[in-house]
């Protein structure tokens, strides 16, 4: 396989074949875009990226710090591909396609994948994720770092993950397992919210749903501020509830245990559920 | 398969019956369906049991609670939130599984117990929508998709921020249906429509108690989501289009 080393402008816009390797700096980007089909990336040891599997006519160019991958023929435009893309696990990837799977692991830099359908897997990752498709699933297992992850018309999974997340399902569910965070905004217009982890101190924990049921399982002598709203909802309860304050309509406050974070609970129409960990 | 991992399908029966299974776990039970004749022959008697509920009349409230609750709270003002009096509620049962159910909950067990089946709950605290309402039978919610258009509110428009953006942006879908392919306009809409959806849920929510903050701040977020929304559509077009 040739490999080729690519230096800034000089080449700018050139177009390679696919089955080629080429060299990648600190600081690049990678940039894939103008996909259709399924795409896989997979971080490796090496410093250079090797663009592989059946993609047929894709084309590789560099322009300063960013390298992109795109159809390179117009023949192969809007025909589907099934590459596979091996980088350095250290450097940033933008993935943007309109009807593409995406699968990444074991990236360590920063990931950005923007879809209209397809599903998007995430594993083993660390860095910053920025998620966002219009029709596909998002699903990220095993994550250190920043999570922003948005689907419109799909359920959105986010499991053992650490760090901030910010997640959002337009029309299904949405599910955290095992988030470790001291920031959690999750979102869903119609769908079920789940969330289970622990509660840090100072953390604060944001959970919105318009049609569907919110459960939060947290572990025994979770502590937080609470705060519950809902129009047309219900409450349950594991743990004992006290009330600090009994808003008009739907809204009260309490508090669990050391009262260390801060939760607020939002829900229109659905059932509202506060589940202690290991007790099922 | 084990008594106890038929108990597992078991369970979720009247959450299957009431729509509150989530999109995978109706997939499976679809399937669990096709082969189970006892699982189905229980799921015929619950839409039994159901629909026979469905035609008992709700009894009004004896009396309205408000007044009792607000002294207990302390001022007994609407929207009081005193911390002179606290009120001890009662932990409740615990329910298997995830998602939770919304509705009249069901289990086979409960089924036994006919004569106790239309006050089975594990709901501790059920909130009626708003204040002076009084109590509402748990299980006999008051769907807001069923109030009438004339109870709609009227002070219900976007956040004033947002008034000429979201007038601008109302133009985007009639654009994508020009540059767009067919499939990717009927996913844009499909979207639109649910956010569509729960901006006329909160706005004749708020008809029926146009005093509530979270309601106010609910139609906000959803109206800034439908700002967000358009402006995705509109940069897909940039990109895709």
């Amino acid at each position: 396989m040739e490999t080729l080393i690519l230096t800034g402008w000089m080449v700018s816009a050139a177009l390679f074949p696919a089955d080629t390797t080429i060299e990648l700096r600190r600081g690049d980007r990678v940039v894939v875009a103008g996909l259709s089909g399924e795409l896989v990336v997979e971080a490796w040891s090496r410093s250079t990226m090797e663009v592989g599997g059946e993609a047929l006519g894709l084309g590789v160019s560099r322009s300063g710090n960013q390298v992109r991958v795109v159809p390179g023929d117009p023949k192969s435009r809007g025909l589907d591909v099934e590459a596979t893309l091996r980088l350095p696990e250290w450097v940033d990837v933008d993935i943007q396609g309109r009807s593409l799977a995406v699968a990444v692991s074991g990236m360590r830099g920063r990931v950005t994948v923007r879809n209209l359908s397809g599903d998007v897997q995430v594993r083993d990752v660390e860095g910053r994720l920025d998620l966002f498709s219009h029709e596909g699933e998002i699903e990220v297992v095993g994550a250190r770092g920043e999570v922003s992850a948005l689907s419109r018309g799909d359920r959105v999974l986010l499991r053992m993950v650490t760090g901030a997340v910010e997640v959002e399902s337009g029309s299904d569910d949405v599910i955290l397992e095992g988030v470790t965070s001291s920031s959690v905004r999750a979102r869903t217009l119609d769908g079920d919210l789940y969330f289970e982890g622990p509660l840090l101190g100072g953390g604060t924990y944001s959970f919105s749903v318009h049609d569907g049921d919110a459960v939060l399982v947290l572990p025994a002598g979770a502590g937080a501020r609470v705060s519950v709203d809902t129009f047309d909802g219900e409450f349950t309860s594991d743990f004992p509830v006290v009330l600090q304050g009994f808003h008009s309509g739907g809204s009260m406050a309490f508090t669990l245990g050391d009262g260390g974070a801060e939760v607020s609970v939002q829900v229109f129409d659905g059932e509202i559920s506060l589940l202690e960990g290991g007790r099922r | 398969m084990s008594a106890m991992d038929h108990t597992l399908w078991t369970d979720r029966l009247s959450d299957f019956l009431d729509g509150g299974l989530s999109h995978d776990h109706r997939r499976e039970m679809e399937g669990h369906l096709a082969e189970c004749s006892d699982c189905r022959a229980v799921l015929a008697e619950l839409r039994e049991i159901r629909d026979a509920a469905g035609r008992l009349e709700s009894p009004p409230p004896v009396r309205d609670l408000w007044p009792d609750i607000a002294a207990v709270i302390g001022d007994g003002g609407v929207g009081a939130t005193s911390k002179a009096k606290v009120i001890e509620l009662p932990t409740a049962p615990r329910r298997r599984g995830y998602p939770s159910v919304r509705g009249l909950f069901l289990t086979v067990p409960q089924l036994a117990a006919a004569a106790v089946i239309l006050v089975v709950t594990s709901v501790a605290l059920t909130w009626a929508a708003g204040p002076g309402v009084g109590t509402r039978a748990v299980g006999s919610p008051v769907p807001t998709r069923d109030l009438p258009v004339s109870m709609v509110a009227e002070d219900v428009a976007p956040p004033a921020d947002l008034v000429e953006e979201l007038t601008a942006l109302e133009s985007v879908l009639g654009e994508a249906r020009e540059r767009l392919d067919p499939g990717t306009v009927r996913i844009l809409e499909k979207n639109l429509q649910v956010i569509e959806r729960a901006i006329e849920d909160s706005k004749r929510a708020l008809a029926v108690d146009p005093g509530n903050a979270f309601l106010k701040d609910h139609l906000a977020a959803t109206y800034r989501e439908k700002a967000d929304y358009l402006r995705e559509a509109r940069d897909l077009m940039e990109w895709i289009g």
